[in-house]
């Protein structure tokens, strides 16, 4: 026990903490920069839309929305006619101002009315729904994939947990006391894989916090009211994203004793940090290339760059998070006991 | 107590580190002399059981060290060439963290005691990073006697320390019991002159020479010269030849030449010291000698 609270305070020492902090503070800091968001409707339509309909998903609504949508389709429609009927003076000036004022309003909100129907579409085949404004919702789900404050925070934490002991040549003397061995490398593996947890879980749920603070309300209602998010029944958004910020973090363990074993068989600082950059980060740019599939149970990283899906097998992935975390710090302890 | 070195040999890639280093300790201080890259710190390490030998084995009173594991790390200390802390750790925590690695219980008494030795006791509550070098080496010693070690090993304990802190350490080495086998390897024959019972010179991963002090130096005996001439004479002299020392007393200047025959007719022979066995041997490379 007390190898294990030296490990905690080696790992945390000042400068390393310093990191930790600008961690966090960055992220929160990000959060508040503007955003525009990746849609293809009118957000400004969808959210006065939204909350003229919002609460539960009814046949009136869907009718209101539909009716709607005949409105804008036929005044679009006629935009033709009534161009040909003011050349020819049957309407005046400003009957056709009038008209030209709502084909521009149509043709502003088709788009949207048009998302409004999908959605319906949506809440139909899954057989409930309830509106509200959520934009904000499936734009912070979409941008919160790859995470590399978490990365660069981990990789700068976990690398010189072991490289410092070679640079400063501690080894030589740790190497050759009782406990130095198998307990140290152990107590080294155990705090960088629970420090990695708190601060991967930190920082997503710092993100979290901030994000509700700006633009996140009704989080207590289902994620299944995002369209494509039904395989997820009686969970609510704020639940989503803490099974996905859990399975995040479990994901950043592995990548850590990775990490840990790659620091270990090189023995330098400046290489540990490039090699674990290769295979941390870049991996989740080749998953992409294979368009996910069984690649993304061969490298930790592409767990790291996607929200929680259904299609992920979670068993196999336990299995795997296990099997690889053992291999790792198998491989952390037998290379730690040899210095050459 | 019979430390003993198997033939062992370190090799490296292209390079032999050691070469069937074969020998026996017992207790004692024993120095082992040699230049850089002579082999002392890959002996050190192997010893110390951070490097394995490529070939050969060690055994403590006929038990392999590295059988022995634990017990055998139970008993020894090391420090070694370039011992690095942490630098925010203070002085007393890095004893007490050492003292857990060896399984010490309740080490309060020995750290302040061996603090006290090492003459650390004011500055202990100051951190690590704000030690000088000869305080670093100080405390490095104070951690490697933590668990009474029956053998340490002491790897160039006064490199880069200034004249006062060499004088200090060797005061320090000289007061530790000597119920245990030491063996301090180093390449500043004053270090060990006064103190080691035992020199072992080491070229090339290989003993040249071993023994007593009075051995080693009675093996050069007749080999040693000391002519009074003028500084710009011995100047002349030093560099082209690298077998000579140059001694001024008071106003005169003399020159100490190791050679088998005489450099100059009035040359005199004198008394050969532990340093010019070390330059005898370094330079031309002795047959190797065993007292034992």
């Amino acid at each position: 026990m007390k190898i294990l609270l030296y490990e905690v305070r080696k790992l945390f020492l000042s400068k390393r903490s310093f990191i930790i902090i600008c961690a966090f503070i960055l992220q929160i800091a990000i959060m508040f920069i503007p955003h525009k968001y990746d849609i293809e409707y009118s957000d400004e339509v969808y959210k006065k839309y939204t909350e003229q309909i919002k609460g539960e998903y009814t046949e009136q609504k869907r009718d209101f929305i539909l009716d709607r949508y005949d409105e804008i389709s036929e005044i679009i429609n006629s935009y033709d006619g009534i161009v040909s009927a003011y050349k020819r003076d049957e309407i005046s000036l400003e009957e056709f101002d009038n008209y030209n004022f709502t084909y521009h309003i149509a043709l502003a909100e088709e788009s949207t009315v048009e998302h409004l129907i999908e959605k319906c579409n949506y809440f139909d085949e899954l057989g409930r729904g309830v509106f509200f404004y959520d934009t904000s919702w499936t734009d912070f789900f979409s941008t919160s994939g790859y995470n590399y404050i978490v990365a660069l925070t981990i990789i700068l934490l976990t690398v010189p947990a072991f490289t410092n002991e070679y640079h400063s040549n501690a080894i030589a003397m740790l190497l050759t006391t009782r406990n130095g061995r198998r307990k140290v490398c152990i107590s080294k593996i155990i705090i960088v894989a629970i420090a990695t947890f708190a601060i991967a879980f930190t920082i997503y749920m710092l993100k979290f916090a901030t994000f509700m603070y700006i633009r996140g309300d009704n989080a207590n209602l289902g994620v299944e009211n995002l369209i494509g998010y039904n395989y997820l029944p009686n969970i609510s958004l704020k639940q989503y994203y803490l099974i996905d910020t859990v399975i995040k973090s479990a994901s950043w363990v592995v990548a850590s004793l990775f990490i840990c074993a790659i620091s270990v068989l090189a023995k330098n600082t400046v290489f540990s940090l490039f090699i674990s950059f290769i295979f941390v980060v870049f991996p989740y740019y080749i998953a992409h290339l294979f368009n996910g599939g069984w690649f993304k149970y061969v490298f930790t990283a592409n767990q790291l760059g996607e929200m929680y899906a259904h299609d992920l097998k979670l068993t196999l992935l336990i299995i795997l998070y296990i099997t690889k975390s053992t291999a790792y710090s198998i491989f952390c302890v037998r290379g730690w006991e040899h210095k050459d | 107590m019979k430390l003993k070195f198997n033939n062992i040999s370190k090799k490296y890639k292209t390079k032999t580190a050691l070469d069937n280093f074969d020998f026996t300790l017992s207790v004692g201080v024993h120095a082992l002399l040699g230049p850089n890259g002579s082999g002392k710190s890959t002996l050190m390490n192997i010893l110390a059981g951070i490097l394995k030998p490529t070939e050969g084995n060690i055994t403590l009173n006929n038990e392999d060290t590295i059988e022995l594991g634990d017990s055998f790390r139970d008993i020894l200390g090391y420090l070694p060439q370039y011992p690095g802390f942490y630098p925010s750790f203070t002085g007393y925590n890095l004893m007490k963290y050492f003292a857990a690695l060896k399984g010490i219980d309740n080490p309060k008494g020995k750290i302040n005691e061996l603090l006290e030795f090492v003459n650390l006791s004011s500055d202990s509550n100051r951190k690590y990073g704000e030690y000088s070098g000869g305080m670093k080496r100080r405390l490095g010693i104070a951690i490697s006697l933590l668990n009474d070690p029956k053998i340490l090993i002491l790897d160039e304990p006064t490199a880069g320390l200034d004249p006062k802190e060499r004088m200090r350490f060797r005061n320090i080495l000289g007061q530790i019991g000597r119920n245990k086998i030491i063996i301090v390897a180093t390449h500043i024959v004053s270090d060990v002159e006064t103190i080691a019972d035992n020199i072992i010179l080491l070229k090339e991963g290989k003993i040249i020479l071993s023994g007593s002090i009075p051995y080693v130096e009675n093996h050069i005996k007749g080999k040693v010269w000391n002519k009074k001439t003028e500084m710009s004479e011995a100047e002349q002299y030093i560099l082209q030849n690298s077998n000579a020392n140059i001694i001024k007393q008071g106003d005169s200047v003399y020159l100490r030449i190791i050679g088998d025959e005489p450099p100059f007719e009035d040359a005199l022979l004198v008394d050969p010291t532990l340093e010019d066995v070390y330059m005898y041997c370094n330079d031309k490379g002795a047959d190797v000698g065993d007292e034992n």
